[in-house]
Protein backbone atom coordinates (compact mmCIF):
# COMPACT_ATOMS: atom_id res chain seq x y z
CA UNK A 1 0.00 0.00 0.00
CA UNK A 2 3.12 2.47 0.52
CA UNK A 3 2.80 5.81 2.05
CA UNK A 4 2.41 9.49 0.92
CA UNK A 5 5.52 11.33 1.66
CA UNK A 6 6.83 14.77 0.69
CA UNK A 7 9.65 15.49 -0.86
CA UNK A 8 11.70 18.56 -0.03
CA UNK A 9 14.85 19.98 -1.91
CA UNK A 10 14.81 19.32 -5.69
CA UNK A 11 12.00 21.70 -6.87
CA UNK A 12 14.17 24.43 -6.19
CA UNK A 13 16.61 23.26 -8.55
CA UNK A 14 13.93 23.65 -11.48
CA UNK A 15 13.46 26.72 -13.65
CA UNK A 16 10.03 26.53 -13.23
CA UNK A 17 10.12 27.48 -9.40
CA UNK A 18 11.53 30.80 -10.38
CA UNK A 19 9.95 31.37 -13.34
CA UNK A 20 6.27 29.90 -13.14
CA UNK A 21 4.04 32.59 -11.81
CA UNK A 22 0.36 34.07 -12.34
CA UNK A 23 2.33 37.06 -14.28
CA UNK A 24 4.29 34.10 -16.39
CA UNK A 25 1.29 32.10 -17.47
CA UNK A 26 -0.86 35.47 -18.16
CA UNK A 27 2.04 36.40 -20.30
CA UNK A 28 2.31 32.92 -21.89
CA UNK A 29 -0.98 31.51 -22.30
CA UNK A 30 -3.36 34.69 -21.40
CA UNK A 31 -5.35 34.65 -24.47
CA UNK A 32 -6.19 30.83 -24.53
CA UNK A 33 -9.62 30.12 -23.91
CA UNK A 34 -9.62 27.94 -20.41
CA UNK A 35 -12.86 26.06 -18.88
CA UNK A 36 -12.69 27.17 -15.35
CA UNK A 37 -14.55 24.80 -12.97
CA UNK A 38 -16.24 24.54 -9.28
CA UNK A 39 -14.84 21.07 -9.02
CA UNK A 40 -12.14 19.66 -11.24
CA UNK A 41 -14.08 16.43 -10.41
CA UNK A 42 -17.56 16.28 -11.80
CA UNK A 43 -17.94 19.66 -11.70
CA UNK A 44 -21.96 21.39 -11.23
CA UNK A 45 -20.68 24.57 -12.79
CA UNK A 46 -18.17 25.17 -15.62
CA UNK A 47 -17.33 28.37 -17.53
CA UNK A 48 -15.21 28.97 -20.24
CA UNK A 49 -12.98 32.52 -19.97
CA UNK A 50 -9.22 34.01 -21.33
CA UNK A 51 -7.08 32.21 -18.79
CA UNK A 52 -5.58 35.99 -18.48
CA UNK A 53 -9.43 36.43 -17.09
CA UNK A 54 -8.89 33.56 -14.85
CA UNK A 55 -5.53 34.27 -12.87
CA UNK A 56 -7.09 37.89 -12.23
CA UNK A 57 -9.76 36.22 -10.75
CA UNK A 58 -7.86 33.71 -8.64
CA UNK A 59 -5.70 36.41 -7.55
CA UNK A 60 -9.15 38.71 -6.43
CA UNK A 61 -11.45 35.84 -4.89
CA UNK A 62 -11.43 34.02 -1.97
CA UNK A 63 -13.79 31.39 -0.33
CA UNK A 64 -15.06 33.95 1.76
CA UNK A 65 -15.44 36.85 -0.88
CA UNK A 66 -18.48 34.13 -2.38
CA UNK A 67 -19.57 33.00 0.55
CA UNK A 68 -18.32 29.18 1.73
CA UNK A 69 -22.29 28.12 2.67
CA UNK A 70 -23.21 27.11 -1.86
CA UNK A 71 -19.92 27.91 -3.59
CA UNK A 72 -16.35 27.12 -3.91
CA UNK A 73 -14.05 29.07 -5.82
CA UNK A 74 -13.16 28.06 -9.40
CA UNK A 75 -10.21 25.76 -10.55
CA UNK A 76 -8.97 24.81 -13.62
CA UNK A 77 -6.64 21.89 -14.56
CA UNK A 78 -4.44 22.53 -17.92
CA UNK A 79 -3.21 19.88 -20.32
CA UNK A 80 -0.81 21.96 -21.76
CA UNK A 81 2.67 20.38 -21.57
CA UNK A 82 2.14 18.65 -25.17
CA UNK A 83 1.22 21.61 -26.57
CA UNK A 84 3.57 23.59 -25.03
CA UNK A 85 6.79 21.64 -24.84
CA UNK A 86 9.08 24.45 -23.84
CA UNK A 87 7.80 23.84 -20.38
CA UNK A 88 9.49 20.98 -20.06
CA UNK A 89 12.47 22.57 -20.12
CA UNK A 90 11.51 24.07 -16.74
CA UNK A 91 11.04 20.87 -14.60
CA UNK A 92 12.06 17.53 -14.06
CA UNK A 93 10.34 14.42 -13.15
CA UNK A 94 11.74 12.99 -9.71
CA UNK A 95 14.14 9.87 -11.09
CA UNK A 96 12.16 7.46 -8.48
CA UNK A 97 9.07 8.28 -10.77
CA UNK A 98 10.64 5.65 -13.90
CA UNK A 99 7.55 6.13 -15.61
CA UNK A 100 7.37 3.24 -18.32
CA UNK A 101 5.22 5.89 -20.55
CA UNK A 102 8.21 8.39 -20.34
CA UNK A 103 10.04 6.58 -23.10
CA UNK A 104 7.75 7.18 -25.47
CA UNK A 105 8.58 9.52 -28.60
CA UNK A 106 7.01 11.97 -31.08
CA UNK A 107 3.17 11.78 -30.99
CA UNK A 108 2.76 8.79 -28.45
CA UNK A 109 4.94 11.38 -26.25
CA UNK A 110 2.58 13.75 -26.61
CA UNK A 111 -0.17 11.59 -25.71
CA UNK A 112 1.21 10.97 -22.62
CA UNK A 113 2.13 14.64 -21.78
CA UNK A 114 -1.45 15.61 -22.16
CA UNK A 115 -3.56 13.09 -20.25
CA UNK A 116 -0.91 12.49 -17.64
CA UNK A 117 0.51 15.97 -16.74
CA UNK A 118 -1.51 18.68 -15.46
CA UNK A 119 -0.71 22.18 -14.26
CA UNK A 120 -3.37 23.53 -11.56
CA UNK A 121 -4.30 26.51 -11.08
CA UNK A 122 -6.98 27.85 -8.16
CA UNK A 123 -7.81 30.61 -5.84
CA UNK A 124 -7.57 30.65 -2.06
CA UNK A 125 -10.57 27.93 -1.42
CA UNK A 126 -10.66 26.33 -4.59
CA UNK A 127 -10.96 22.49 -3.70
CA UNK A 128 -10.32 19.14 -5.03
CA UNK A 129 -13.35 16.41 -3.16
CA UNK A 130 -12.28 13.74 -2.13
CA UNK A 131 -10.95 10.94 -4.24
CA UNK A 132 -8.56 8.20 -5.87
CA UNK A 133 -6.25 8.70 -8.68
CA UNK A 134 -7.70 6.37 -11.85
CA UNK A 135 -6.25 3.47 -14.04
CA UNK A 136 -4.14 2.03 -10.62
CA UNK A 137 -1.82 5.03 -11.03
CA UNK A 138 0.89 6.79 -8.61
CA UNK A 139 0.80 10.66 -8.49
CA UNK A 140 3.15 13.36 -7.56
CA UNK A 141 2.09 16.91 -7.03
CA UNK A 142 4.68 19.67 -7.25
CA UNK A 143 4.01 23.27 -5.32
CA UNK A 144 5.31 26.22 -6.90
CA UNK A 145 2.86 29.09 -6.17
CA UNK A 146 0.86 29.38 -3.02
CA UNK A 147 0.16 26.34 0.02
CA UNK A 148 -2.23 23.40 -0.11
CA UNK A 149 -3.80 21.58 2.70
CA UNK A 150 -3.91 17.81 1.88
CA UNK A 151 -5.97 14.77 3.72
CA UNK A 152 -5.25 11.53 2.62
CA UNK A 153 -6.61 8.24 3.26
CA UNK A 154 -5.41 4.97 3.58
CA UNK A 155 -6.97 2.15 0.48
CA UNK A 156 -8.23 0.44 3.65
CA UNK A 157 -9.92 3.10 4.93
CA UNK A 158 -12.20 3.10 1.99
CA UNK A 159 -15.79 2.15 4.23
CA UNK A 160 -15.50 4.66 6.82
CA UNK A 161 -14.90 6.71 3.73
CA UNK A 162 -18.06 5.58 1.52
CA UNK A 163 -15.72 4.76 -0.85
CA UNK A 164 -14.53 8.30 -1.56
CA UNK A 165 -18.02 9.46 -2.07
CA UNK A 166 -18.72 11.83 1.20
CA UNK A 167 -17.94 15.40 0.80
CA UNK A 168 -15.51 16.30 3.16
CA UNK A 169 -16.63 20.18 3.29
CA UNK A 170 -20.35 19.51 3.80
CA UNK A 171 -20.46 15.69 5.35
CA UNK A 172 -23.46 14.37 5.47
CA UNK A 173 -24.10 13.39 9.31
CA UNK A 174 -25.96 10.05 8.54
CA UNK A 175 -21.85 9.10 7.81
CA UNK A 176 -19.73 11.38 9.78
CA UNK A 177 -19.45 9.42 12.10
CA UNK A 178 -17.10 6.55 10.01
CA UNK A 179 -15.71 9.45 8.75
CA UNK A 180 -14.41 10.28 12.26
CA UNK A 181 -13.51 6.28 12.22
CA UNK A 182 -11.41 6.76 9.54
CA UNK A 183 -7.07 7.75 10.13
CA UNK A 184 -6.20 10.71 8.53
CA UNK A 185 -2.28 11.41 6.76
CA UNK A 186 -2.32 15.30 6.86
CA UNK A 187 0.10 18.21 5.44
CA UNK A 188 0.34 21.26 4.30
CA UNK A 189 2.59 21.82 1.30
CA UNK A 190 4.46 24.91 0.56
CA UNK A 191 5.70 26.15 -2.67
CA UNK A 192 8.99 24.05 -3.34
CA UNK A 193 7.51 20.74 -2.29
CA UNK A 194 6.37 17.56 -3.61
CA UNK A 195 4.18 15.15 -2.33
CA UNK A 196 3.65 11.62 -3.51
CA UNK A 197 0.44 9.89 -3.69
CA UNK A 198 0.40 5.58 -4.00
CA UNK A 199 -2.51 4.36 -6.10
CA UNK A 200 -5.43 4.16 -4.23
CA UNK A 201 -4.97 6.41 -1.54
CA UNK A 202 -7.66 9.18 -1.08
CA UNK A 203 -7.24 12.59 -1.06
CA UNK A 204 -9.34 15.89 -0.97
CA UNK A 205 -6.92 18.88 -1.41
CA UNK A 206 -7.26 22.83 -0.94
CA UNK A 207 -5.73 26.05 -2.22
CA UNK A 208 -5.07 27.84 0.84
CA UNK A 209 -3.65 30.70 -1.31
CA UNK A 210 -3.53 31.93 -5.08
CA UNK A 211 -2.20 28.13 -6.17
CA UNK A 212 0.10 27.05 -9.03
CA UNK A 213 0.91 23.39 -9.11
CA UNK A 214 2.17 20.51 -11.59
CA UNK A 215 1.08 17.31 -11.23
CA UNK A 216 1.96 14.05 -12.76
CA UNK A 217 0.48 10.43 -12.98
CA UNK A 218 3.09 7.80 -12.97
CA UNK A 219 3.22 4.21 -13.62
CA UNK A 220 6.30 1.78 -13.23
CA UNK A 221 6.92 -1.68 -12.05
CA UNK A 222 5.21 -1.46 -8.43
CA UNK A 223 2.01 -1.23 -9.80
CA UNK A 224 2.08 -1.76 -13.68
CA UNK A 225 -0.51 -4.50 -12.92
CA UNK A 226 -2.48 -2.29 -11.03
CA UNK A 227 -2.60 -0.04 -13.76
CA UNK A 228 -3.24 -2.72 -16.30
CA UNK A 229 -6.39 -3.85 -13.86
CA UNK A 230 -7.37 -0.25 -13.64
CA UNK A 231 -7.70 -0.02 -17.28
CA UNK A 232 -9.94 -3.24 -17.22
CA UNK A 233 -12.02 -1.79 -14.32
CA UNK A 234 -12.53 1.73 -16.07
CA UNK A 235 -12.25 0.92 -19.69
CA UNK A 236 -15.16 3.40 -20.87
CA UNK A 237 -13.08 6.69 -19.22
CA UNK A 238 -9.78 5.18 -20.50
CA UNK A 239 -11.07 4.51 -24.26
CA UNK A 240 -11.47 8.45 -23.62
CA UNK A 241 -8.15 9.03 -23.56
CA UNK A 242 -7.04 7.39 -26.81
CA UNK A 243 -8.24 9.96 -29.36
CA UNK A 244 -8.68 9.68 -32.50
CA UNK A 245 -4.12 10.86 -33.32
CA UNK A 246 -3.33 7.86 -31.41
CA UNK A 247 -5.66 5.34 -32.65
CA UNK A 248 -4.01 6.04 -36.08
CA UNK A 249 -0.94 5.92 -35.31
CA UNK A 250 -1.65 2.91 -33.40
CA UNK A 251 -3.49 1.42 -36.42
CA UNK A 252 -6.58 0.72 -33.67
CA UNK A 253 -9.64 0.10 -35.79
CA UNK A 254 -12.09 0.02 -33.11
CA UNK A 255 -15.23 0.22 -35.02
CA UNK A 256 -14.20 -3.58 -36.25
CA UNK A 257 -13.28 -5.27 -33.02
CA UNK A 258 -14.52 -8.38 -32.61
CA UNK A 259 -14.95 -10.69 -30.41
CA UNK A 260 -14.29 -14.73 -30.48
CA UNK A 261 -16.85 -15.46 -27.37
CA UNK B 1 -4.41 23.78 13.73
CA UNK B 2 -6.08 25.62 10.97
CA UNK B 3 -9.76 26.65 10.96
CA UNK B 4 -10.74 27.65 7.59
CA UNK B 5 -13.72 25.54 6.98
CA UNK B 6 -15.45 25.78 10.27
CA UNK B 7 -18.27 23.72 9.80
CA UNK B 8 -16.36 20.89 8.05
CA UNK B 9 -14.52 17.95 9.59
CA UNK B 10 -11.21 19.41 8.05
CA UNK B 11 -10.41 19.70 11.62
CA UNK B 12 -8.23 16.88 12.52
CA UNK B 13 -9.62 16.31 16.25
CA UNK B 14 -12.80 15.45 14.18
CA UNK B 15 -10.72 12.26 12.92
CA UNK B 16 -10.18 8.74 14.90
CA UNK B 17 -6.57 9.57 14.91
CA UNK B 18 -4.08 11.43 13.01
CA UNK B 19 -0.72 11.75 11.32
CA UNK B 20 1.66 14.27 9.84
CA UNK B 21 3.12 13.23 6.22
CA UNK B 22 6.35 12.79 6.38
CA UNK B 23 9.24 15.49 5.05
CA UNK B 24 11.95 13.20 3.45
CA UNK B 25 14.94 14.36 1.75
CA UNK B 26 15.28 11.42 -0.75
CA UNK B 27 12.57 8.93 -2.22
CA UNK B 28 13.08 5.21 -2.75
CA UNK B 29 10.56 3.32 -4.91
CA UNK B 30 9.57 0.71 -1.68
CA UNK B 31 7.38 3.87 -0.62
CA UNK B 32 5.10 3.08 -3.40
CA UNK B 33 5.36 -0.71 -3.00
CA UNK B 34 3.01 -3.20 -0.58
CA UNK B 35 3.92 -3.27 3.10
Amino acid sequence: MGRPVILTGVVCGWEASRKWSFDFFRGKLGDKVVRASDRLRHPTMSVPMKLSSFLNYCESTTAESIGWSNKVPLYVGLQVLGAYPELLQDFSQPEVVDCVYASLEGELLQWYLEHFGVLLIGSSGAVTLLHKDLFGTHAWLAQLVGRKRWLVFAPNEVDNLSDGRVHLRAPDLSVKENIRNAEVHEAVLSPGEIIFIPKGWYHEVMCMDPSISLSFNFVNQTNYLDHILGICTDLPLWEKRIDSRLRHKLSIGWERATYPF
Amino acid sequence: MLNLLPQTVYDLANFRSGREIERVGSVSRDLFEES
